[in-house]
C-alpha cells in the first residue's frame, strides 16, 4: 500500500459505513427544500449539493490538517492520533445508540450551527445550481458527529495536504448512502433501523479504533523486530 | 439494545433516538422529538422555511410502512373470518383449529418454549409443535383472543408463524433450500482456500517462508473467514440469540459461543502479531456444522411434503346442478351444503360424502382404503370424498358438507397422529435442555483448569468441548424416529391416532381377535349344497344365481360367482323377508328360506335349519343350501406368523355357531371363546391384564369398541363401524390383516432404532467429551464428529420409512 493509500482508504470506509447514520437525516433535504422546481432538476439539484458538501468537508479538512501539523510540531506524544482513536471508538458507542463523546461535541456543533442557519436562509429554497452550491458548502457545517470524528482522523493526518485528502475520500465515501437516498430512502433505512446492524457497524468502529490506539501507544517494536529478522537472512 | 433506546423514533429520520437526548421542536402544531443536533438542525430549516408539507408528503405518500407496523396489518388480515375459512382445519364452538407454520422450529427446545408461552394466551386451548414438519398445530377461542394477538406472540419470540398453506411453505422450502446450498457453497469454498493458506503456513513454518508472506497469507485467511462467520455461520447466531432473548439455552449458544471466541481470538492473533491464528478451524466448523444441518433440513423437508401431502390432493371445487337455470356451476368446496346435487365427470375426484344418484357409477377409492380394484356403486349407495370417478360423469347429493367428510377426518387423524407428541419424546427433550448448561459449566471448568496449568492451548480444548458436545443428535434421536415410523404406517394406509401406539404395541404379548368381519371377511359364501334332484350342483348354482342376479342382498353376492349368461329368468319377483321367486321355460322358482319353501315332508328328511336356503321348482324342493362367512386368505399366515413370534392368540366372537370353534382349530388359535357378549370380553381382557398380559384388540364391530378402550392397544378393520374406528388407536384403512403383523413389527422396529438413536448420540457425547476436555480431540475433529454424529441418527432413523 502506497502512503496516500493508507490516508484515504480508511477515511473512504469510514464514510461509507458511517453515513449510513446520516442517511435519513441528509437524505430527504435536499428533496424537501428544492420542492418549489420540477422533479426532474431536483436530482440534479441534489448531486450538486451533495458534492459541494463533499467540497466543504475537504475545506475543513484542509483546516484540520494544517493545524494538526503545526500541533505535532509542539510534541512527540501521538496526541491526535489518540484522540482519533477515541472518536472512532465515540462514534462505535454513537451508533449502537450509547451515550459518546460525540452527543456532546455535537451540542456544541449546534450551538454554532445558529451562527450559520441565518446565512443559509438567503440561499433558500433551492432553485439552481449557484443555490444548491452555496448551501451544499453551507451544510458541511451541520452538528455531525460522524464528520466531527472524521475531523480527528484529518488532523492526524499529518499536513494539510494529506487532511484534504482524507476529507475527501470520507465525502466521497458518504456519497453513495445519501445520493442513493433520494431514490431508495425508505427501504434502505428500514434496513438501517435493524439494531443489529447499527450494533455490527459500531463494533467495527470500536474495534478500528481500539486497534489504531494499540498501534499508537506499543509503537513498531513488532515491526523493528520483523525487520530484524528479515535482516538475517 | 432496548436500554439505551426511547421507544419514539426521531420525527425527521425515524431512526431511535438515544437516551439523554430530549431536544423537541414544534413542527405542524406538535411538538416532535429527534435523535440528535443534525436532525433538529434539519426539521428546524425545513420549518423556517414553511416547508413542513415535506414530512406531510413523506407519510400520505404510502412509502413502505415500517416493518413491524406492515407486519402487523398482515397478520390482522388472519382475523377476518372469511380469510380464516380458507385455513382452519375444524371448528367447533367457540374452538378453532389450524395449523400453522414457522420455518425456525428446530429443535425440542424451541418446540417446548412456544407450547409453554403461547398456552399462557388466554384463549389458546391447545397447542402442539411438530419438530420434524415446522408446523405448530393451534386450538383457540376466537371470542377470547384474535388469532393475530397468537400470531404476534410467537413472531415476537422469534418464530413467523403464519396459517399452512402447502404450495407457500413448498415455496418457502424451496427458497431456503437455495440459501442453505449457498451458505455451504460458501463455506465450502471459503475453508478449502483457507485451508490451503493453512497448509502452506504449517509448512512455511517448517522451510522458513519470509514473514511478510506469511502475514498476507493470514490477512487473506482473514478476508475468506470473514464472510465465511458472518454469512455462512448465520443461522447459528439467529437461533442461539433469539434462544437467549427468551432466556433459554439450545444447541446453537455452544456453537455461537465457540464461533465467536475462535474468530475473535484469532483476529487478535492476526492484529497483534501473537500468537496462531485459526481461520481454518472457525471457517471448517462452520461447513461441517452446515453439512450436519442441511442434511437434517433435507428429511424435515421430505417429511413435511408427505404429512400435508393429503392436503395438496384436497379438492378444491365441485359442480353444483342448479335446478333453477338447470345447469351446471364450479363452486368451491367449502361451499357444498347438505342435499346439493353434485355432478362428478369422468377423471374428478369426489368433493364431498354422498350417495349416488345416476344408476351407477364406477369409483377407485385406492385413496381412502388403498384398495387398487374400482368399486362399482349403484344408486342410493354411499359415494366417499377423495374417491376418483373412473368412467361416466354421474350425480350425487351431498349429505355432509367439505369438513365433515370422511376423508377429511382421515386428513385430520393422520395429521394428528403426526403432531402428537409421545412421553418418551418429552423426556429426551428435558434431558437435551439440561445438557446444554451442563457443557456450558464443564466448558468452563475445562477452560479454567488449562489457562491454570497455562497451557497456550486452553481456548481450543474449551472451543473442543463447546462444539463436540453439542446435543443435536439427542434431541433428534426420538422425534425423527418416530416420525419416519409414522409415515411409513401411513404409506401402508394404516392411521394411527397418537404417536403412543409405537410404544405400546412394543409391549403387546397377547393378541385378541373378534371373529367376523376381522378374521373373515364379512362376506357370505356357499358352505354346503345338497340336491334333491337331477341336475348338477352347477345348474342348480346357477338357476340361484339368476334369481338373485338383480339383487344387492348380502346373500344374493354369495352367488354372484356362480351366474352364467346360458341361464337367465323371464321374470324375477322379490319377496320381501322370504326370498325371491321367478319363471324360466314354464317353470316357477322359489328360493329363501324355510317359511315359504319348506313343504312337510322336507324339514323331515333334513331337520329344521332356521340357516339353511331352499331351492323349490313347481313347488318342489330340489337343493339346500348353507352359507357361511368367508375367511380372510392372509388369515392363515398371518396368525401363525404371529404365533411364531411369541404373541398369544385369543379368538372371542359373539357368533354362538360352531363355526368359531373349526376357525380356532383350523387355524390352530390356543384360547377360544364363542357367543360371547361385549361385557364378557370386557371380563376377558381384564383377566388378562390382571396377569400382567399386554393386550392388543383387532376388531371391527360396534362390540368391540368397549374393549378397544380398555386394551393397552387397539387396531380397527378398515370396515369398521364408526364408534369403534373413533375409540381404536390404529385404523387399517387397506382391508388387510398382514397390516396388523406390519403395525406389531414396525412398532417394535421403531423402538429398537430409537434406542439406538440414544445410545448412540449419549455415548457419543460422554465419551467424546472427556476426550475434548483432556485435549485429544482437535477443534476440526470435533465438527466433524458432532456433525457426524446428528447424521447417524437421521440416517438409522431414515430405515424405517422403507
Amino acid at each position: 500500500m502506497t502512503e496516500l493509500t493508507v490516508i484515504w482508504l480508511p477515511a473512504f470506509i469510514m464514510g461509507l459505513l458511517g453515513s449510513a447514520h446520516c442517511m435519513g437525516m441528509c437524505g430527504g433535504l435536499t428533496v424537501a427544500l428544492s420542492s418549489g422546481c420540477e422533479p426532474s432538476r431536483q436530482a440534479t439539484l441534489s448531486l450538486v449539493y451533495q458534492l459541494f458538501r463533499v467540497c466543504s468537508y475537504a475545506i475543513l479538512g484542509g483546516i484540520t490538517g494544517a493545524l494538526g501539523d503545526v500541533m505535532s510540531r509542539w510534541t512527540d506524544f501521538p496526541v491526535l492520533m489518540i484522540a482519533a482513536s477515541v472518536l472512532l471508538i465515540m462514534m462505535g458507542l454513537y451508533l449502537m445508540g450509547r451515550w459518546s463523546l460525540l452527543t456532546v461535541l455535537e451540542k456544541q456543533g449546534g450551538k454554532l450551527w445558529k451562527y450559520v442557519a441565518p446565512v443559509q436562509k438567503k440561499f433558500l429554497p433551492i432553485r439552481n445550481f449557484s443555490q444548491a452550491a452555496s448551501i451544499g458548502l453551507l451544510w458541511g457545517l451541520l452538528p455531525c458527529g460522524l464528520v466531527y470524528s472524521a475531523l480527528a482522523v484529518s488532523a492526524a493526518s499529518g499536513s494539510a495536504i494529506n487532511g484534504v485528502v482524507t476529507m475527501l475520500a470520507f465525502g466521497l465515501g458518504t456519497l453513495p448512502a445519501l445520493y442513493i437516498t433520494g431514490v431508495f430512502a425508505k427501504q434502505l433505512l428500514q434496513w438501517f433501523k435493524k439494531p443489529w446492524l447499527r450494533t455490527t457497524i459500531g463494533i467495527i468502529f470500536i474495534v478500528w479504533g481500539s486497534y489504531q490506539m494499540y498501534t499508537t501507544l506499543v509503537p513498531a517494536n513488532d515491526m523493528g523486530s520483523h525487520q530484524h529478522h528479515h535482516h538475517h537472512h | 439494545m432496548k436500554q439505551s433506546y426511547k421507544s419514539e423514533t426521531c420525527f425527521h429520520c425515524e431512526l431511535p433516538i438515544p437516551k439523554g437526548f430530549d431536544k423537541t421542536l414544534q413542527v405542524s402544531g406538535e411538538e416532535r422529538a429527534f435523535c440528535c443536533e443534525g436532525c433538529l438542525a434539519v426539521a428546524d430549516m425545513i420549518v423556517q422555511n414553511s416547508l413542513e408539507d415535506y414530512y406531510k408528503f413523506r407519510t400520505e405518500s404510502g412509502e413502505k410502512p415500517d416493518a413491524i407496523v406492515d407486519l402487523e396489518n398482515e397478520l390482522k388480515a388472519f382475523d377476518q373470518a372469511d380469510v380464516q375459512q380458507e385455513f382452519i382445519v375444524s371448528q367447533t364452538d367457540n374452538n378453532n383449529n389450524i395449523l400453522l407454520y414457522a420455518d425456525q422450529i428446530r429443535c425440542s427446545a424451541c418446540a417446548w418454549l412456544l407450547e409453554r408461552t403461547l398456552s399462557r394466551l388466554q384463549g389458546v386451548s391447545s397447542i402442539q409443535v411438530n419438530v420434524s414438519a415446522q408446523v405448530i398445530s393451534l386450538s383457540w377461542n376466537p371470542e377470547s383472543i384474535k388469532l393475530s394477538r397468537i400470531l404476534k406472540q410467537a413472531h415476537k419470540m422469534g418464530y413467523s408463524a403464519t396459517p399452512y398453506k402447502q404450495e407457500e411453505v413448498l415455496l418457502k422450502q424451496k427458497q431456503i433450500q437455495k440459501q442453505w446450498l449457498k451458505r455451504l457453497g460458501l463455506a465450502g469454498l471459503g475453508m478449502m482456500q483457507v485451508m490451503m493458506f493453512a497448509v502452506a503456513l504449517y509448512l512455511g513454518a517448517f522451510s522458513g517462508m519470509s514473514s511478510d508472506f506469511q502475514w498476507l497469507m493470514r490477512s487473506v485467511s482473514f478476508l475468506v473467514s470473514t464472510p465465511v462467520l458472518l454469512y455462512s455461520g448465520y443461522p447459528f447466531y439467529s437461533s442461539a440469540f433469539a434462544a437467549l432473548k427468551n432466556r433459554q439455552l439450545n444447541m446453537d449458544v455452544p456453537i455461537t459461543l465457540a464461533l465467536i471466541v475462535a474468530y475473535s481470538a484469532s483476529m487478535w492473533a492476526f492484529f497483534t502479531h501473537s500468537g496462531e491464528v485459526y481461520f481454518d478451524s472457525v471457517t471448517m466448523f462452520i461447513f461441517f456444522l452446515l453439512i450436519g444441518r442441511y442434511i437434517e433440513f433435507r428429511v424435515r423437508q421430505r417429511v413435511s411434503e408427505r404429512v400435508y401431502k393429503g392436503n395438496v390432493n384436497k379438492i378444491n371445487y365441485a359442480e353444483k346442478y342448479e335446478p333453477d337455470t338447470d345447469s351446471y356451476r364450479a363452486i368451491t368446496t367449502t361451499l357444498v351444503q347438505e342435499g346439493d346435487l353434485l355432478l362428478v365427470r369422468a377423471g374428478k375426484q369426489v368433493a364431498v360424502d354422498g350417495t349416488l344418484v345416476s344408476d351407477t357409477a364406477e369409483l377407485d377409492v385406492s385413496m381412502l382404503n388403498g384398495e387398487f380394484m374400482p368399486s362399482t356403486l349403484s344408486k342410493g349407495q354411499q359415494v366417499l370424498a377423495g374417491s376418483i370417478n373412473h368412467h361416466q360423469p354421474f350425480m350425487m347429493q351431498a349429505t355432509a358438507s367439505d369438513k365433515g367428510s370422511y376423508w377429511d377426518k382421515l386428513l385430520q387423524l393422520q395429521e394428528a397422529a403426526l403432531l402428537d407428541k409421545p412421553k418418551i419424546a418429552l423426556l429426551a427433550d428435558q434431558i437435551a435442555r439440561y445438557f446444554v448448561l451442563a457443557i456450558l459449566c464443564i466448558a468452563s471448568l475445562v477452560a479454567a483448569y488449562w489457562i491454570s496449568v497455562g497451557s497456550d492451548d486452553a481456548l481450543w480444548i474449551t472451543l473442543s468441548v463447546l462444539v463436540v458436545s453439542c446435543p443435536c443428535a439427542l434431541s433428534l434421536a426420538t422425534p425423527v424416529a418416530m416420525t419416519c415410523s409414522i409415515l411409513s404406517f401411513n404409506k401402508n394406509n394404516i392411521l394411527i391416532k397418537g404417536q403412543d401406539f409405537l410404544q405400546s404395541t412394543n409391549e403387546v404379548t397377547d393378541i385378541v381377535f373378534d371373529k367376523t368381519g376381522t378374521l373373515t371377511l364379512g362376506k357370505l359364501s356357499v358352505d354346503t349344497i345338497e340336491v334333491y334332484s337331477e341336475q348338477s350342483k352347477d345348474t342348480v348354482l346357477a338357476l340361484i344365481a339368476a334369481l338373485e342376479h338383480r339383487s344387492e342382498h348380502p346373500i344374493a353376492k354369495a352367488f354372484a360367482k356362480y351366474h352364467s349368461p346360458d341361464v337367465e329368468m323371464d321374470s324375477v319377483n322379490f319377496l320381501p323377508f322370504k326370498g325371491v321367486e321367478g319363471s324360466r321355460a314354464g317353470k316357477s322358482y322359489y328360493f329363501g328360506n324355510s317359511q315359504n319353501a319348506a313343504s312337510q315332508q322336507l324339514l323331515e328328511q333334513c331337520g329344521d335349519d332356521a340357516d339353511a336356503l331352499y331351492l323349490t321348482e313347481d313347488s318342489k324342493v330340489i337343493a339346500r343350501v348353507t352359507l357361511s362367512d368367508t375367511l380372510r386368505e392372509e388369515a392363515d399366515e398371518v396368525c401363525q406368523n404371529l404365533s411364531n413370534k411369541g404373541y398369544t392368540l385369543h379368538l372371542l366372537s359373539g357368533d354362538p355357531s360352531s363355526q368359531v370353534q373349526n376357525l380356532a382349530e383350523k387355524i390352530g388359535f390356543e384360547h377360544w371363546q364363542n357367543d360371547v357378549k361385549p361385557e364378557d370380553k370386557l371380563d376377558y381382557i381384564q383377566k388378562l391384564q390382571d396377569q400382567q398380559k399386554k393386550v392388543l384388540v383387532v376388531g371391527d364391530g360396534v362390540n368391540d369398541a368397549p374393549i378397544m378402550a380398555a386394551a393397552n392397544a387397539s387396531v380397527a378393520m378398515a370396515a369398521a363401524a364408526d364408534i369403534t374406528r373413533t375409540s381404536a388407536d390404529c385404523y387399517l384403512m387397506a382391508d388387510n390383516l398382514r397390516n396388523v403383523e406390519f403395525a406389531l413389527t414396525r412398532s417394535k422396529k421403531t423402538q429398537s432404532v430409537i434406542k439406538q438413536n440414544l445410545a448412540w448420540s449419549l455415548g457419543y457425547n460422554f465419551s467424546m467429551i472427556p476426550l475434548a476436555a483432556m485435549g485429544y480431540i482437535p477443534p476440526y475433529i470435533a465438527a466433524i464428529g458432532m456433525s457426524l454424529s446428528s447424521v447417524v441418527v437421521v440416517v438409522n432413523s431414515l430405515r424405517l420409512k422403507e
